[in-house]
C-alpha cells in the first residue's frame, strides 16, 4: 500500500508545478513541466496498466501499441497535438471558431505550459505503464486469489496498488528527467525552458553550465530515487496470472481505455499524417499523395536516414554491449553498480544541449581531438551520454535475475567461450538486451536537442530535419519527413521480425536433419 | 572466455552500423549555411557538381538562426573547421568580421553588386536580399484597413492581435540592429511600444507566417521568402511593403553575405565556391526560387510580385554589424523583460 512518506516526493513536485505558472521563468517552467509531466505519467501510466490487466488476449496488443507509442518522440505528438488542436488547427476550424473578425485572436492552450508537459506525459507515459504492467503480470495468481478472498476487490487493488508503488515512481522520475532535457516540443508549443536557454549559451560553455546547473542537483536526485525504487524485489517472477473470466463490456471498456490513453504517443502523429496526407492541395488519391510527399522527402533527406539509421545503429550497439559488459562485470558488487550508474545517472540529468556543448568543446581543444568533433563519432558519443543510464539500468536489473545454476550448467558444455556465452547469457538476456537495444536505438534517433549542436558539416540528421520542417511548416514535405523518422524507428523491429522468421525457418530445416544443442530454457526443466 | 572475440565481434558491429564514406577523392568545403536548407540544398548540389568539390553543409535550427551557426565559429576559433559562412543576413557577419575572425577574399564575381552590400575590406559580399514585409490575413484585415506601416505593430487598434519573431535572430534581430544603429533611443522607444502593445513573440518568421495564414494572427512582421511560401500555398493573406509613402523610411532589404573564415581549411576550393555563389545566375536562380530573393543587381529580374521601384531604407551595414550586441540587450530588457 502507500504510505505517507511516499507521498512526499510527489508534494514536492506539485509544489514545483504550482512554481511554473507563479514564477514566470524558464528554470521554473522547466521544474515544473518535469513535475507536473512526471505526475501526469504516473496516474495515466497506471490507468493503462489497469486497462491492460482487465483485458483479455487482445492486452498483447495494446502492449505493442504503447511500445510503438514509447519509441516515438514527443516533438512529433506535439506536432500532431498543433495541427488538431491550434487554435487555427483542423478542430478549431471544423467548429468555426478560427479566422473570425469578431473574436479575440489567442495564443491557444496548446502553448501553455501545462499542454506541453501534457505532451511529455502522454508520450512517455508509456513508460510508466509498461513498468507496472510487467509488475502486475509477475503476481502469483495464489497471492491474487489469497488477497481477493481477504479483502474483496478491495484487497485485490490494495495488492496490486502496493506492488505498482516502485515501478510507477521509478518510470514518473524518469519521465521527469527527460523532460528536463528535452526542448524540441517546448519550441513548438512555445515554452521556454532551460534547454533551450543552454542552446542559446552553446559558445560560452561555462555560461551554459551556469543555466543549466539548478536542473542538474534535483535531476539526479530524482533518477537516483527512481533507480532505489526499482531494487525493491517484485513477488514472484515470471508467472502468469489466470485472469477471470472478463464480460466482454469490461473488456471493451478497457480497450477503449488503453487506446485513449496513448493519445498523445500514437494517434496523434498518426492523424497528423493522415488528416495532411488528406488534405493536400492539387493531389489525386491519398494514395498519390502519399507517394508524392515521400518520394520528396526521400530525395531531400535520403543522407539523413542513412545517417541517421547508421549512427543510430551503431550507437545503440556499442552502448548496448558496454552496457552488458558493465552489468555482467560488476553482478556481484553493488558498490561498482554504482560507480557505474552514476556517471551515466549524471548525464542522463544533463540538459542536452549542455551535453553536446562539452562534447564541441572537447572536440575543439585541438590535435587529435579535433577527429571527435569532424566524425560521427561527436554524434554517437553525443547520443550514448544522453541515453546510455537506460539500457545500463535494464541490464543491471535483468543480469541480477539470471538463473545461476542452469548458467553454472551450461558453462560445462565443451563449446568455445563465445559459443557458450551464445548459448547461456546471451540467450537468457536476449529479451533485455533486445529491449535496451531498441530503447537506445529509438531514443537516439530521435534526438534533437544536442544533435543540433554536434551532427558535423555534411552529416544531416534526420530529427534536426523534422524539427526544423515544422518550424518552417512545409506542409507536405513536413509529411514525408515524419512518414521516414517512423520508417526509421520502426526499422529495426521490422529487421528483427524478417531475421526471427528466417531463422525459424533454418532451425526447422537444421532439426529436419538432426537434434540442435540442447539450450539454456531446456536445461532449465 | 578469451577477451577478443567478443571484441572482434563488437569491431564488426560498429563497422557495420557506420555509414561508408567515399573517401575524400574531390576537394572538400565545409559551408555553415544559414539560409533554409530547403532552398540552399539544391543550390549547393548544383554547385559541387559544376565545380567537381565536395560541398559539406551544415545548417542551423530555425528557431535560433544564425545565431547558432555564429556561436559556432566562434568557438571553433582555436581549430576552424568550416570554409565558407554563408549567412542568410549581413549583421552577424559584420560582427565576425569586428572580431577577427573571416579574411579578406575579392571575388572576381562580385562585379555589379552595389558597393554598400560589400565590404570595403573584401571580407564579406552581400547578394540576394530578402524584404521585410507584413504579411496581413485577408479573411480578417478588409483591404482598407491594411496596416502600411511598421508603425502598425504599436497600434493599440490591432493589441495582442500581430506578431514577430523573436528579435534575438535571425533577420529580425537584424532590423532591430539597423533601427539601433541609427536611433538607439527610437529603437528602445519602438521596442517599448511593441511590448505594450502586447506583440506576440513568435519562434521564428516562418512561425508569424504561418500563424498569419492560419488566423491565429491579423497580421505579422515576416520575410518575403516566407510570406512567398503562403502565397504559393494559396493562403488567405496579401503581402505589404511596408512604409512606402514618400516620406517614409522605405522597407528593410537584408542581403545574404558570404564570407570567407580566417584558417579555412579549404581556401582554394572555398574560394572558387564563393566565386560561384556571387554569380548573376544564381542571385536570378534565387529569385526564381520558391525563396523569392530580391536581387542585388539592378538588370537581374525580380520575382514578379515585389515592386520594381521598392523604396528601400539605406542601411550602414558596419555600424549595424557593431549594434548587433547593444540591439540584442535592448530587446532582453524593453521587449522580453529579461
Amino acid at each position: 500500500m502507500l504510505r505517507a512518506a511516499d507521498l512526499a516526493p510527489w508534494g514536492v513536485l506539485a509544489l514545483a508545478a504550482t512554481a511554473a505558472g507563479v514564477w514566470d521563468t524558464p528554470l521554473a517552467t522547466t521544474l515544473g513541466v518535469a513535475a507536473l509531466s512526471a505526475i501526469l505519467a504516473a496516474a495515466g501510466g497506471v490507468a493503462w496498466a489497469t486497462c491492460v490487466a482487465a483485458s483479455g488476449r487482445e492486452a498483447t496488443l495494446w502492449r505493442g501499441l504503447a511500445w510503438a507509442g514509447l519509441l516515438v518522440p514527443p516533438y512529433l505528438s506535439a506536432v500532431g497535438l498543433i495541427e488538431f488542436c491550434g487554435p487555427a488547427g483542423r478542430i478549431a476550424r471544423a467548429v468555426g471558431a478560427a479566422s473570425r473578425p469578431d473574436l479575440p485572436t489567442t495564443q491557444g492552450w496548446v502553448y501553455t505550459w501545462w499542454s506541453y508537459a501534457l505532451t511529455l506525459a502522454g508520450a512517455w507515459l508509456p513508460l510508466v505503464g509498461l513498468a507496472v504492467d510487467a509488475a502486475w503480470r509477475r503476481l502469483p495468481p495464489r497471492a491474487l486469489a489469497a488477497a481477493r478472498l481477504a479483502h474483496g476487490r478491495r484487497g485485490l487493488w490494495e495488492l496490486r496498488l502496493s506492488v505498482a508503488r516502485a515501478p510507477a515512481l521509478a518510470g514518473a522520475l524518469a519521465v521527469g528527467v527527460l523532460g528536463l532535457g528535452e526542448f524540441a516540443a517546448a519550441q513548438l508549443q512555445r515554452v521556454p525552458v532551460v534547454s533551450e536557454a543552454v542552446h542559446t549559451a552553446a559558445h560560452a560553455p561555462w555560461a551554459a553550465l551556469k543555466v543549466a546547473a539548478p536542473l542538474l542537483g534535483a535531476a539526479t536526485l530524482a533518477l537516483l530515487g527512481g533507480a532505489w525504487a526499482t531494487r525493491r524485489p517484485l513477488p514472484g517472477a515470471g508467472v502468469q496470472p489466470s485472469a477471470p473470466p472478463r464480460s466482454w463490456r469490461a473488456r471493451a471498456a478497457a480497450g477503449v481505455g488503453a487506446l485513449a490513453l496513448v493519445l498523445y504517443g500514437v494517434w496523434l502523429p498518426l492523424g497528423f499524417l493522415v488528416a495532411r496526407l488528406g488534405s493536400r492541395p492539387g493531389s489525386g488519391s491519398s494514395f498519390d499523395a502519399a507517394r508524392a510527399a515521400l518520394a520528396e522527402a526521400w530525395t531531400f533527406a535520403q543522407r539523413d536516414v542513412a545517417w541517421t539509421l547508421g549512427v543510430g545503429a551503431c550507437t545503440a550497439t556499442w552502448v548496448t554491449a558496454l552496457a552488458v559488459g558493465v552489468a555482467l562485470g560488476a553482478r556481484r558488487r553493488p558498490r561498482l553498480q554504482l560507480a557505474a550508474l552514476l556517471p551515466a545517472v549524471l548525464c542522463a540529468a544533463t540538459p542536452a544541449p549542455l551535453i553536446g556543448v562539452a562534447v564541441l568543446w572537447v572536440g575543439s581543444l585541438g590535435e587529435p581531438l579535433t577527429w571527435l568533433r569532424d566524425s560521427a563519432a561527436a554524434v554517437s558519443l553525443t547520443w550514448a551520454l544522453r541515453f546510455a543510464a537506460w539500457p545500463l539500468l535494464g541490464l543491471i536489473l535483468a543480469v541480477r535475475r539470471l538463473p545461476r545454476s542452469p548458467l553454472e550448467a551450461a558453462a560445462l558444455t565443451p563449446r568455445t567461450p563465445l559459443v557458450r556465452w551464445a548459448r547461456t547469457h546471451a540467450h537468457v538476456l536476449l529479451p533485455a538486451l533486445a529491449l535496451a537495444w531498441g530503447l537506445t536505438f529509438a531514443l537516439a534517433v530521435g534526438e534533437f536537442e544536442a544533435t543540433l549542436l554536434v551532427s558535423p558539416p555534411g552529416q544531416p540528421y534526420l530529427a534536426v530535419t523534422v524539427v526544423n520542417e515544422a518550424h518552417y511548416g512545409q506542409g507536405h514535405i513536413l509529411v514525408g519527413f515524419v512518414a521516414l523518422q517512423l520508417a526509421v524507428l520502426a526499422a529495426p523491429a521490422l529487421l528483427a521480425g524478417i531475421g526471427w522468421l528466417a531463422w525459424r525457418g533454418v532451425r526447422a530445416a537444421i532439426s529436419e536433419n538432426g537434434t540442435p544443442s540442447p539450450r539454456v530454457s531446456d536445461l532449465r526443466h | 572466455m578469451r577477451p577478443t572475440r567478443p571484441a572482434s565481434l563488437l569491431a564488426l558491429l560498429l563497422l557495420v552500423g557506420c555509414p561508408s564514406s567515399s573517401g575524400p577523392q574531390r576537394p572538400q568545403v565545409v559551408v555553415y549555411c544559414a539560409l533554409d536548407r530547403l532552398y540552399a540544398q539544391p543550390v549547393l548540389e548544383r554547385l559541387g557538381e559544376e565545380l567537381g568539390i565536395e560541398i559539406l553543409p551544415k545548417f542551423d535550427g530555425e528557431a535560433t538562426k544564425t545565431t547558432g551557426l555564429v556561436a559556432a565559429i566562434r568557438a571553433e576559433a582555436g581549430a576552424p573547421r568550416a570554409d565558407v559562412f554563408w549567412n542568410n543576413e549581413v549583421s552577424q557577419t559584420v560582427a565576425l568580421a569586428a572580431d577577427g575572425l573571416l579574411q579578406p577574399y575579392a571575388s572576381p564575381s562580385a562585379e555589379g553588386l552595389p558597393a554598400h552590400a560589400r565590404d570595403p575590406n573584401h571580407l564579406w559580399t552581400g547578394f540576394a536580399a530578402r524584404a521585410r514585409v507584413l504579411i496581413v490575413n485577408t479573411d480578417l484585415v478588409p483591404e482598407a484597413e491594411t496596416p502600411r506601416s511598421l508603425a502598425a505593430l504599436s497600434d493599440p487598434r490591432w493589441a495582442g492581435r500581430c506578431g514577430i519573431a523573436k528579435p534575438l535572430f535571425g533577420t529580425t534581430a537584424t532590423q532591430v540592429a539597423a533601427l539601433q544603429a541609427r536611433d538607439p533611443a527610437a529603437c528602445r522607444a519602438w521596442l517599448e511600444s511593441l511590448r505594450a502593445n502586447q506583440v506576440v513573440v513568435c519562434a521564428g518568421n516562418a512561425d508569424v507566417k504561418d500563424r498569419v495564414a492560419q488566423g491565429e494572427l491579423c497580421f505579422g512582421l515576416t520575410d518575403t521568402d516566407d510570406a512567398n511560401l503562403a502565397l504559393l500555398a494559396g493562403a488567405p493573406v496579401r503581402v505589404v511593403f511596408p512604409d512606402q509613402g514618400p516620406d517614409e523610411s522605405g522597407t528593410l532589404l537584408i542581403p545574404n553575405a558570404v564570407a570567407l573564415l580566417k584558417g579555412a581549411p579549404h581556401p582554394e576550393a572555398a574560394k572558387r565556391l564563393i566565386d560561384a555563389i556571387l554569380t548573376p545566375e544564381l542571385e536570378a536562380s534565387l529569385a526564381r526560387s520558391r525563396s523569392a530573393q530580391v536581387p542585388l543587381r539592378a538588370h537581374t529580374e525580380r520575382p514578379e510580385w515585389i515592386p520594381q521601384d521598392l523604396r528601400v531604407t539605406p542601411v550602414d551595414w558596419v555600424a549595424t554589424g557593431e549594434a548587433f550586441a547593444a540591439a540584442n540587450e535592448q530587446v532582453k530588457t524593453h521587449l522580453l523583460g529579461q
